[in-house]
């Protein structure tokens, strides 16, 4: 069957007739950056999130209090299953492993990426910095394109907390977010190899574009550790994008998603326990055969709070998180699966992160 | 509940290391299920009429052939694929979570929509009466350029080349109508057709429009008589980009003056997904550098879909 793809690769590339306007994955999501637990317990636990997941997972999750999260800084490579694929595939001159070399370059998701933060809590207020570039390639099929982006986010965010008896209290929050893109027009895969190696020109033009979203959350906190959360995210006006090469202007709109989350965190000794289901983007829901991919569950565990394992399925994805923390240095790897095509398990790619930061 | 636990461990590991979905390998959640969405057009074409192929090809380039119809049609073939439809059929095939057996169970799957099969036995149709007339049209879009004795060693060696080429496209052509053409002409006979059948002629059609394309493209003239440029050192299967544009470019200043020669759109078009499949296959022994046509017949001759 791969001989049938060589096939149509083939007169993909020859055919010359083909042309189609261009509409980057990138203009159609927003920059979500969330913490490396969130991500290796499957993107789930919006019931139980983390301070630093005020911003993007749960407004209502950060409380009273001061802290600071400066400097945080996270390196993520894409893809691995596939470079190594490849490259057993040039060492055993295997034409079937190289043909995943193609897959390389597929998807809508980043290659390689590195991205800083700093957030400040103080009395529940919070202000939150975000920046991340990286090489991000564009496209589902093997004729994918490749570009450089720079995103940013700026969040102000307020949340109250409503105690009750018997442990029940009742946490509410926004948070607005100003966000800024700017990438280089995307180039085809091998256009730019070329030029790179050739020392050309690599950007022939930037695409730009803004614009402010809010998130809303509340979270009920009952006794034993159990806690459910509400969560809007996305309220976004259109995002405004300018070519500053033909100078043309264009809006994306940003559709917004409602999740509902189920946790469990609790003190044993020693251990801290956790565990979540996250129903997300709840609308969008078509029936009954797609409910499993709009759920995201997992758990962890930690030792007096320093060393944590977690694990997680994100829409059937699994994905783990190894934490290591030492007085105020904390360094996080994690690994995960996503889906970057428009079907589940046509195109999922894999990557794996390292995150390290200073906590006061 | 431990085998249980066990057991799902096991496929949560399996599902890291093959990118799969759980869901999915669980059997608990529906894959997207295959489908093909058929380049489906109307055509109707008067016998003697040379537009035989307009409908097929989206384009009037065949016009040029002077391919003309044998007799009236009437009903549907199969056109040329838009870039989103075949990225679409590529992305299908090439998905992850569709084992090999389940993407052979689909294409052994009896075709139900009536337009389809009418496509397809249109098509059949068309390639029965026109396919030789086809085959030569497309060899006469490629002027040989005779080899002439006056010519410096690094003309000689353009000519060569591009001699080397033609006959190479040529021969391609023949075995193209033979093992391409053929299979699909059988299916006039057939008493049921298969989505692999749709694919099979799906591909013949693009096949064709991306050879008229490319060739209708290159227009070759005469070669300078002062051309300079050399392929001697240059090993085409391992060219970069870069250097195909480079040479390219070389190749048009030198010819700029006598005529307009767009060599640049046969190097692109037809070197260098050829240079690709060589590199990936690591066929790269033909003598003179130029990637060998063997591998696209094996492929073609191999694609028992």
């Amino acid at each position: 069957m791969k001989k049938l793809i060589l096939i149509i690769l083939i007169l993909s590339l020859v055919t010359s007739i083909f042309s189609a306007p261009y509409i980057s994955e990138l203009e159609s999501k927003t920059f979500r950056p969330t913490s490396s637990t969130f991500i290796a317990m499957g993107s789930s636990g919006r019931a139980i999130a983390l301070r630093e997941d005020s911003s993007f997972v749960n407004p209502s999750a950060h409380g009273e209090g001061f802290s600071l999260i400066i400097p945080q800084l996270e390196i993520s490579i894409s893809n691995l299953n596939y470079l190594v694929s490849t490259a057993k595939g040039a060492i055993n001159r295997d034409a079937n492993q190289l043909l995943d070399s193609l897959s390389i370059f597929s998807g809508s998701s980043y290659f390689a990426a590195l991205q800083a933060s700093g957030m400040i809590f103080i009395n529940g207020f919070f202000l939150d910095g975000d920046a991340r570039a990286g090489l991000y390639t564009d496209g589902e099929s093997i004729s994918a394109s490749i570009s450089i982006p720079i995103e940013v986010a700026i969040s102000l965010g307020y949340s109250h907390n409503f105690e009750f008896e018997n442990d029940y209290s009742l946490a509410i929050g926004g948070v607005s977010h100003f966000n800024y893109r700017a990438y280089t027009i995307p180039v085809d895969v091998s256009s730019f190899v070329d030029s790179y190696i050739n020392r050309e020109r690599l950007i022939d033009g930037l695409i730009s574009g803004s614009n402010i979203s809010f998130d809303l959350g509340a979270t009920f906190y009952m006794p034993y550790g159990f806690s459910t959360a509400l969560t809007v995210e996305d309220l976004a006006l259109d995002i405004k994008f300018k070519d500053s090469f033909s100078n043309e202007l264009w809006n994306i709109s940003i559709p917004s998603s409602v999740c509902m989350s189920l946790g469990y965190k609790n003190k044993l000794g020693p251990l801290t326990i956790m565990g979540a289901i996250d129903l997300v983007d709840v609308f969008n829901i078509k029936n009954g055969s797609t409910l499993l991919y709009h759920l995201n569950f997992g758990g962890g565990v930690e030792l007096w709070k320093n060393i944590g394992l977690y694990g997680g399925l994100k829409g059937g994805y699994p994905s783990f998180g190894l934490k290591l923390k030492l007085f105020f240095f904390e360094c996080f790897l994690s690994y995960n699966i996503s889906e970057t095509s428009q079907y589940v398990g046509y195109n999922p790619k894999d990557n794996i992160s390292l995150m390290i930061r200073l906590f006061f | 509940m431990k085998k249980l636990i066990y057991f799902l461990l096991i496929i949560f590991l399996l599902s890291s290391c093959e990118l799969s979905n759980v869901y999915q390998k669980l059997g608990i959640a529906q894959k997207e299920s295959l489908k093909i969405t058929p380049a489906v057009t109307k055509a109707e074409i008067e016998e003697g009429k040379t537009d035989i192929v307009r409908g097929m090809l989206g384009n009037d380039l065949f016009i040029q052939c002077n391919v003309s119809v044998p007799q009236d049609f009437s009903g549907y073939i199969l056109r040329s694929q838009t870039k989103e439809e075949l990225e679409a059929l590529t992305i299908m095939i090439n998905a992850k979570c569709y084992t090999e057996e389940e993407i052979d169970a689909f294409l052994s799957e009896k075709l139900s929509d009536k337009e389809s099969i009418l496509a397809l036995k249109g098509m059949a149709a068309i390639l029965r009466d026109s396919k030789d007339k086809i085959v030569s049209s497309i060899k006469a879009l490629l002027p040989i350029a005779s080899l002439d004795s006056e010519l410096s060693d690094s003309e000689k060696k353009l000519r060569e080349q591009y001699n080397k080429l033609v006959e190479s496209i040529n021969t391609l052509l023949d075995e193209a109508a033979e093992k391409l053409f053929n299979p699909i002409i059988n299916m006039l006979n057939s008493e049921s057709l298969t989505n692999g059948d749709l694919i099979r002629c799906q591909l013949t059609v693009n096949l064709i429009d991306g050879l008229i394309s490319s060739i209708n493209d290159i227009c070759v003239y005469v070669v300078k008589q002062t051309s300079s440029i050399s392929f001697e050192n240059i090993d085409i299967s391992n060219i970069t980009t870069a250097q195909l544009d480079q040479m390219v470019a070389e190749i048009e200043r030198e010819l700029e003056e006598t005529a307009k020669v767009s060599i640049s759109v046969l190097l692109r078009h037809l070197l260098s997904p050829i240079a690709c499949l060589d590199r990936i296959t690591f066929n790269n022994e033909d003598e003179v550098g130029l990637p060998s046509f063997d591998t696209i017949y094996t492929l073609l001759s191999e694609v028992n879909v």
